[in-house]
């Protein structure tokens, strides 16, 4: 199967399958959104397949990672 | 003291903490009416339930408690207005300037080190306050909903009447804002972790 084909040709379930090739563009827009969903395991793991490859998107996963520690940490900064 | 009046003292100390409680409305509601609203009646019903303060946590920490429960009701009771605010009054969309046609990124995230060097500084927190400060209304309304109140995204769409697409959508943007203020005004001001 060439890479960017998706594992099922139904287009209509796009969003449950395993995106073999997957965009930074893509990646981040997962990666943010789990901050505020459930994201659905293929997604999860077309994006944990990007990553494996993509330094950029390791590095700003950290930056998201950072981000929510530093909400958890100024909720308790503004009220203690 | 009777059971229903704050004694002297303690009244003071609320009334001293009322530019905080204040900032926090701001910061949530984005409205300075509804945000006096807010405090007004956190004060309110702090000085007539001083028996409720348990003296072992912070003054400021049951204020901030009791504000919380006010801007919800806030937030409910100017759920309207708030869901008919236009999302194009909230700016670009920042993902245009991060990524090359073809998906990938411009320019690599930065590396923003040990998160703990940053996070246990209380500078650090106010730069945070600030970038909070800076997004665009509604945007800063959705994240302090998400972040600061904890609210379910379900909850927020409900009580605003937004779809979930919506929700998700503008906390986005609010993100990467987020992200690029935090990197100007902190990570790349300064020596990673260090001190401005």
């Amino acid at each position: 199967m060439p890479a960017g084909r998706l594992v099922r040709r139904d287009t209509r379930r796009r969003s449950a399958l395993i995106k073999l090739k997957m965009t930074c563009r893509e990646a981040t827009q997962i990666a943010l959104q789990a901050e505020d969903r459930s994201v659905p395991l293929a997604e999860r793991l077309s994006l944990r397949l990007h990553r494996r490859s993509c330094s950029h998107c390791r590095r700003f996963a950290r930056q998201v990672q950072l981000m929510r520690e530093a909400s958890a940490r100024w909720r308790k900064f503004s009220g203690g | 003291m009777t059971a229903h009046t704050a004694p002297a003292d303690l009244s003071r100390q609320i009334e001293a903490l009322r530019s905080v409680l204040l900032k926090y409305a701001r910061l949530q509601l984005r409205n300075d009416a509804w945000a006096e609203d807010a405090v007004s009646e956190t004060v309110l019903a702090a000085l007539e339930k001083p028996q409720a303060f348990a003296g072992g946590s912070q003054l400021k920490t049951w204020l901030i408690g009791i504000l919380k429960h006010k801007l919800v009701d806030q937030i409910r009771k100017n759920c309207r207005e708030l869901s008919t605010t236009a999302a194009s009054e909230d700016g670009e969309d920042l993902d245009d300037l991060l990524f090359a046609s073809d998906g990938h990124w411009r320019e690599s995230p930065h590396d923003w080190g040990n998160p703990e060097d940053a996070l246990r500084q209380v500078d650090f927190m106010k730069v945070l306050e600030a970038c909070v400060d800076k997004l665009p209304g509604q945007q800063g309304r959705l994240f302090m909903m998400r972040e600061w109140l904890e609210l379910e995204s379900d909850e927020i769409c409900k009580e605003l009447a937004i779809t979930p697409t919506n929700l998700w959508v503008m906390l986005h943007r609010a993100r990467l804002r987020l992200r690029e203020c935090l990197q100007a005004g902190w990570f790349g001001a300064t020596p990673v972790g260090g001190a401005p």
